[in-house]
């Protein structure tokens, strides 16, 4: 009797969410359901196989989510093969070199960025410049915050555990991009520190960056950022 | 032949019958329950029906008790992310008289449309979306058409001259935007 007056409940809280109109986000589907779609794909089998590793890395220590990666590989299968594995490269290699590639349904990485541009109706191939740009303000960021001593470089990969640090490193080189890329600031534009340590705070009181990213906010120089610029629109050598 | 002999003879013939009689009625008790063991008794569709029904048992209780709440996990299931975070209600609301449909993207649905409802008709659409602390960018979608600023955001972003809200939930920004 309890059982069944207890599943009467949840179904009750069930239909009750549904129909009060409130607008619930998407399934976590399993990693096995993104892997198996992936095998599907019309990509190069090998290509496949070492995505797939990539996201299987990036699944287990929560560099991706598998509600984002689905869904950003079946738009894929919407566009030409080749544009589609130029796309997912940079994925796979921004995940080989240890960098969140997707923070869910919170927050901006690679993959929500390509949901979103996809969204604003974007071609294939700007949204691929854009996340080629993005990878190298993650290199820039992630190799300027470690030479000015502002995070410890340990092992780098996708496998290993992910550190406050690694989330540091995401929010700076996002802030940094927005403004660049979507704020329309130029390397020299000393509104580049406000902008970033604004973004930053924000990010703290909501809880998102932990308390090292105070530190991290104190230190930050208008040329720190500006160097990370500088790199990111020099040839860089990434693979 | 005299009378008594008669008689003689007929209480022999009567005692053999009844000898015989008996070797015959043993075990005619349990053979006759044997019989009607044998022999199915065939019930109609709902004469069974009506039995099942009329004698509930706990495993059939259960049984249903169990598909009650695999219906209802099913539901949540599909219409809510699992872990469940700590989240907070959030209204996201547009004012669009006679729109004829409107949706919200945002990074919270992975830029996917979650529509939004205005019950009375008066223009005002709304949703409310359970989200964790964190940053969100979203836009509103008025009959497909890309509308970005949402006076409720707390920031703005131009994507490829398309403007982008930005909302972040929790900590000290919760009044605002719940």
């Amino acid at each position: 009797m309890r059982i069944a007056l207890l599943s009467l409940l949840f179904l009750a809280l069930s239909l009750l969410a549904v129909s009060q109109g409130i607008a619930i986000p998407l399934r976590t589907p399993a990693p096995e359901e993104v892997l198996g779609f992936l095998a599907g794909m019309n990509l190069p089998p090998a290509f496949k196989s070492a995505l797939a590793e990539a996201f299987t890395s990036a699944f287990a220590t929560g560099r991706a989510t598998t509600t984002v990666t689905l869904l950003l590989l079946q738009d894929l299968t919407a566009i030409p093969p080749d544009k589609a594995e130029r796309g997912l490269e940079i994925i796979r290699y921004a995940i080989s070199q240890g960098f969140i590639v997707d923070t869910g349904l919170s927050g901006s990485s690679m993959m929500n960025e390509a949901r979103k541009l996809l969204a604003l109706s974007r071609t294939w191939e700007e949204i691929e410049y854009v996340l080629s740009l993005r990878l190298n303000f993650l290199l820039a960021t992630r190799s300027t915050l470690a030479r000015y001593g502002l995070i410890q470089l340990g092992k780098i990969g996708p496998d290993v555990p992910l550190t406050p640090a690694d989330r540091l490193v995401l929010e700076v080189a996002w802030a940094v991009g927005d403004f660049v890329l979507w704020e329309g600031g130029d390397p020299g534009d000393p509104r580049i520190l406000a902008f970033v340590q604004e973004r930053l705070n924000r990010l703290c009181s909501v809880g998102v960056l932990p308390a090292e990213a105070a530190k991290l906010m104190a230190a930050l120089t208008p040329e720190m950022l500006q160097e990370i610029v500088r790199l990111v629109f020099q040839p860089m050598e990434r693979r | 032949m005299r009378w008594d002999e008669v008689d003689e003879l007929i209480r022999a013939a009567v005692a053999k019958e009844v000898e015989e009689g008996q070797k015959r009625l043993s075990g005619l008790e349990e053979r006759v329950i044997r019989e009607l063991a044998r022999r199915p008794v065939r019930r109609s569709f709902w004469e069974k029906v009506r039995e099942f029904l009329s004698r509930p048992t706990p495993r059939w209780a259960l049984v249903g008790a169990l598909a009650a709440l695999l219906l209802g996990f099913a539901l949540g299931r599909l219409t809510a992310p699992s872990p469940i975070p700590q989240w907070n209600p959030n209204l996201f609301v547009i004012a669009a008289p006679g729109a004829k449909s409107v949706a919200i993207v945002g990074d919270f649905s992975a830029w996917q449309p979650l529509p939004l409802s205005d019950p009375d008709g008066d223009g005002i659409w709304s949703a409310i979306i359970p989200l964790p602390p964190g940053r969100y960018e979203y836009a509103f979608l008025v009959d497909g058409k890309w509308v970005g600023q949402d006076p409720l955001a707390h920031e703005y972003l131009r994507t490829f001259g398309e403007y982008v809200s930005v909302r972040y939930v929790g900590g000290e920004h919760a009044d605002r935007s719940s």
